[in-house]
């Protein structure tokens, strides 16, 4: 007996989504725990101008606790994972420059990531988890029905 | 005609979901926006309650002898706030007491500065910060740790010296609880603090201060513990390895003979 690839497809879909809510609750969670220093943060990468620095790491875990309810509700789901796309851009674009530049963000113990023996730098891995958190919004955003979604709900006609 | 009737009945039912789904798809619009909206919301009060907190540096009540940076200064007397050589080389140090990092700044590198400083070449600006709270089991271990340098500076001055280094000479790891308040005023006893003065330390005067003493730290440049500046200009490790015992020494000296 065939699955339906549509089948597989969505159940594939539904574990993307509810993967990327878990991934930015994971994230929210520390910020909130330590929002001083989730501005800290956003201040050592030397991007944006003082001026919103402190509104932008105080916000951002809100807006992404918000992009999660969206995706565990799987409400709008194409319309999440362009924003969970524009968002890892940006962070993408964020660790890139740093290491360009030579910041030693990871250097001793910083507010984010507690010791770390100078000279090694976890730029690369950084990346890499970038890259496979690109690979997943560029899923949902393909194939983003799923099941047990409320976009499901909405577009049903039984 | 039966199958006329039919068509039609199934039609109307067609008609009557397609309804339904609009229905719903409004519904849910409508719940989604408010949602965000009260997010929105939320997330400003949020951020107009953070940013009360914290007062600026400026403003904040501050140990007597701290700086407009947060730093407080020690020079040749070796009483913090005292004896500031205008021409002296102004070396500037962020230390977070839980940081073993800075421990083994500190191991490596006190007594040498504490020469420098004793004959008059640099003075020492200590600015505790606090960036390792939330590894201290919810204690907030280094602000505590902060505030109490700070009130040791504030009342106790010639004792300032002393409790740095009895403070990372007794630090604890890293993920634990970290010291408690009695035995912070047990390591300022040691350290000359007078007994009243020790047994204030817990009241946490200067925590505000500490708070925005770090924010102001970040802003100057501080991305974690250690961060050594000399001059106002940050050290970069690959230029003076201030972990290799004597590197920041031979670097402070040859400033002094202009080479």
């Amino acid at each position: 007996m065939a699955v339906p690839k549509s089948t597989v497809f969505e159940w594939i879909s539904t574990v993307v989504r509810l993967a990327m809510a878990g991934i930015l609750i994971f994230a929210a969670v520390p910020k909130f725990q330590d929002i001083r220093g989730s501005v800290r943060a956003v201040r050592a990468y030397e991007l944006l101008p003082e001026a919103i620095v402190p509104a932008v790491g105080t916000l951002l875990p809100v807006f992404e606790v918000v992009l999660a309810v969206f995706l565990l509700a799987g409400l709008f789901t194409r319309i999440a994972a362009i924003v969970w796309l524009v968002m890892m851009a940006a962070f993408t674009f964020g660790v890139i420059m740093a290491w360009a530049r030579g910041l030693n963000i990871d250097c001793g113990c910083f507010g984010g990531g507690g010791e770390v023996p100078e000279g090694t730098t976890k730029y690369p891995i950084h990346l890499l988890e970038r890259a496979g958190f690109i690979a997943l919004g560029i899923w949902l955003y393909l194939f983003p029905t799923s099941r047990f979604s409320v976009d499901r709900w909405m577009r049903a006609t039984v | 005609m039966a199958s006329k009737n039919e068509r039609a009945a199934q039609a109307r039912a067609q008609a009557q979901k397609q309804v339904a789904a609009k229905e719903r798809r409004t519904t849910v619009i409508i719940i989604a926006v408010s949602l965000a909206v009260l997010a929105a919301f939320a997330g400003i009060v949020y951020f107009i309650v953070q940013s009360s907190q914290v007062p600026d540096i400026s403003e904040a009540h501050a140990p007597a002898p701290a700086n407009e940076r947060g730093g407080i200064p020690v020079g040749a007397s070796g009483v913090a706030g005292q004896d500031l050589d205008a021409d002296a080389i102004q070396v500037d140090l962020y230390l977070d007491y839980m940081c073993p990092v800075c421990k083994r700044f500190e191991e490596t590198n006190a007594a040498d500065l504490a020469a420098l400083r004793e004959s008059g070449d640099i003075v020492v600006n200590y600015h505790p910060v606090s960036i390792l709270d939330r590894v201290s089991g919810g204690t907030a271990f280094s602000t505590r740790a902060a505030n109490a340098a700070g009130v040791v500076a504030d009342q106790a001055p010639e004792a300032f010296v002393a409790f740095n280094d009895g403070m990372f000479a007794n630090q604890p790891q890293e993920g634990t609880t970290g010291l408690d308040d009695d035995t912070i005023k047990a390591i300022a006893i040691a350290s000359g603090v007078p007994e009243d003065v020790a047994s204030g330390i817990a009241d946490g005067e200067f925590t505000k201060w500490v708070l925005a003493a770090t924010d102001q730290a970040s802003v100057d440049g501080m991305t974690g513990t250690p961060t050594v500046f000399v001059n106002g200009e940050i050290l970069d490790q690959q230029e003076v390895p201030y972990f290799q015992p004597g590197a920041l020494k031979l670097y402070l000296e040859g400033l002094l003979s202009g080479s």
